[in-house]
């Protein structure tokens, strides 16, 4: 169930305050909807890092075992910066929606 | 019975995710719209790759085998689920005599109406399970429950089931379901195109435009995959859905042609359809509508009418639409 960007994406705040708020199989429901987000907010980051000659590999190579390390490697070599545009980008979407569920 | 306000609450929070989720995907496609046909290509649906990662486990040879045991028939023979090729060559023999004790006409091709499915039937092991999953009908099953009929589904017919999908849930995964009016695939088109239906012109087409409109602007532009679609296609009450109110054109969209299971609990016959109209009304007491070919494949062509469970299928599944035969 691991993908190679796990550690770079955090729901931890979310599932917080979520928590306080929700039954747990609710918190369960509203989690799995923000993770299948956050898959398409980071391969946005990651397949703007990458040439596009580069995508059907990567995608395939990504198909075949999503946690590999080796991901996150080929992706360094285009975009040093990589594990902290991931970082960013997920604290932002997930501050969104914070802030959506509090307006 | 009116909301509580802690489901208030919560329907309030999901619409915000799925408002965010749906943002994501968007952005998604318009920036990297080449990059979809390439999860398409290696068989990932993005969003859903958590559940890839488990499918990959699986095949890797994890099985479930909760229906390990051969088959027990609770009347006729005994039959274990042998090749592909005894199942169907034994099953047509019953589903000729089935039909001959019920009078009902004789229907066109051999697999179209599912003789696997019957021949399962007949063994009593899937309607057994079922009972034993869900002894009472009930307008819901729990989520645990849920699960079970997943596990024995995919088992059985190797279709991936799931009673939530998105973050939506049916108003109900329980009910009756009757026989449809078929839908006109194109403006102007004539009912005796719908040569699939040897009884179409007894079912009639409905008089006016289906919900999701013309599948089609024209003959000329009808594809194969929108005669499946009306071929096999069911009618559900979108408009009771939870949430419908607040997130009507996201949800509206969301279940056009949306694939659907449908399983007989009497019988195991099953089929996997879409989502063509919007429907039945409420007045006629009835929860589902089938297409004529949904209602024969369900085994419910004498009575055209009885109780079924519905599922969302899993969008990652390729089984063609139609009736569903067993593994």
């Amino acid at each position: 169930m691991h993908v190679f960007y796990d550690h770079l994406t955090d729901l931890n705040e979310v599932q917080t305050i979520l928590s306080s708020q929700l039954q747990p199989e609710q918190v369960d429901e509203i989690l799995a909807l923000l993770d299948e987000a956050l898959h398409h907010h980071v391969f946005q980051v990651v397949l703007d890092a990458i040439p596009l000659q580069t995508h059907d590999q990567f995608i395939k190579q990504f198909a075949a075992d999503p946690s590999s390390v080796d991901h996150l490697t080929f992706i360094r070599q285009y975009a040093p910066d990589i594990e902290d545009q991931i970082r960013i980008v997920s604290q932002r979407e997930n501050q969104r929606f914070i802030d959506a569920i509090h307006a | 019975m009116a909301k509580t306000l802690a489901e208030l609450h919560f329907e309030k929070i999901r619409g915000h995710a799925l408002r965010h989720k749906k943002r994501a995907e968007k952005a998604f496609n318009e920036t990297h719209r080449h990059a979809n046909a390439l999860f398409r290509k290696h068989k990932v649906v993005l969003g859903k790759i958590r559940h890839h990662t488990i499918r990959s486990a699986a095949l890797a040879g994890v099985s479930v085998g909760i229906l390990a045991a051969p088959a027990i028939a609770t009347s006729g023979p005994q039959i274990a689920f042998a090749s592909p090729l005894n199942h169907i060559s034994l099953a047509r023999l019953v589903v000729q005599d089935r039909q001959d004790q019920l009078g009902i006409q004789k229907i066109p091709s051999t697999d179209q109406y599912g003789p696997s499915a019957k021949l399962a039937s007949l063994a009593g092991l899937v309607p057994a399970k079922i009972k034993e999953i869900a002894p009472e009908y009930q307008d819901n099953l729990t989520d645990a429950q849920a699960a079970q009929f997943s596990q024995v589904i995919q088992e059985v017919y190797n279709v991936k089931v799931t009673n939530q999908l998105d973050g939506v849930r049916l108003y109900r995964n329980q009910g009756i379901i009757a026989g449809e009016q078929h839908l006109p695939l194109y403006p102007g088109q004539p009912l005796s195109e719908h040569v699939s239906d040897p009884t179409r012109n007894l079912t009639g087409m409905v008089p006016g435009l289906p919900a999701y409109g013309y599948f089609a602007n024209n003959r000329q532009s009808v594809t194969q995959l929108d005669i499946s679609r009306e071929e096999y296609y069911m009618a559900l009450q979108t408009f009771l859905t939870p949430g419908w109110s607040q997130d009507y054109e996201h949800l509206y969209s969301w279940f056009k042609y949306r694939e659907m299971f449908i399983i007989n609990p009497e019988t195991g016959d099953a089929v996997k359809v879409d989502i063509g109209d919007s429907g039945p009304g409420l007045s006629t007491h009835r929860q589902f509508g089938g297409s004529n070919e949904v209602i024969m494949g369900l085994g419910l062509g004498a009575v055209r009418t009885g109780h079924v469970y519905v599922f969302f299928v899993d969008p990652s599944d390729k089984t063609p639409l139609g009736p569903l035969g067993q593994r």
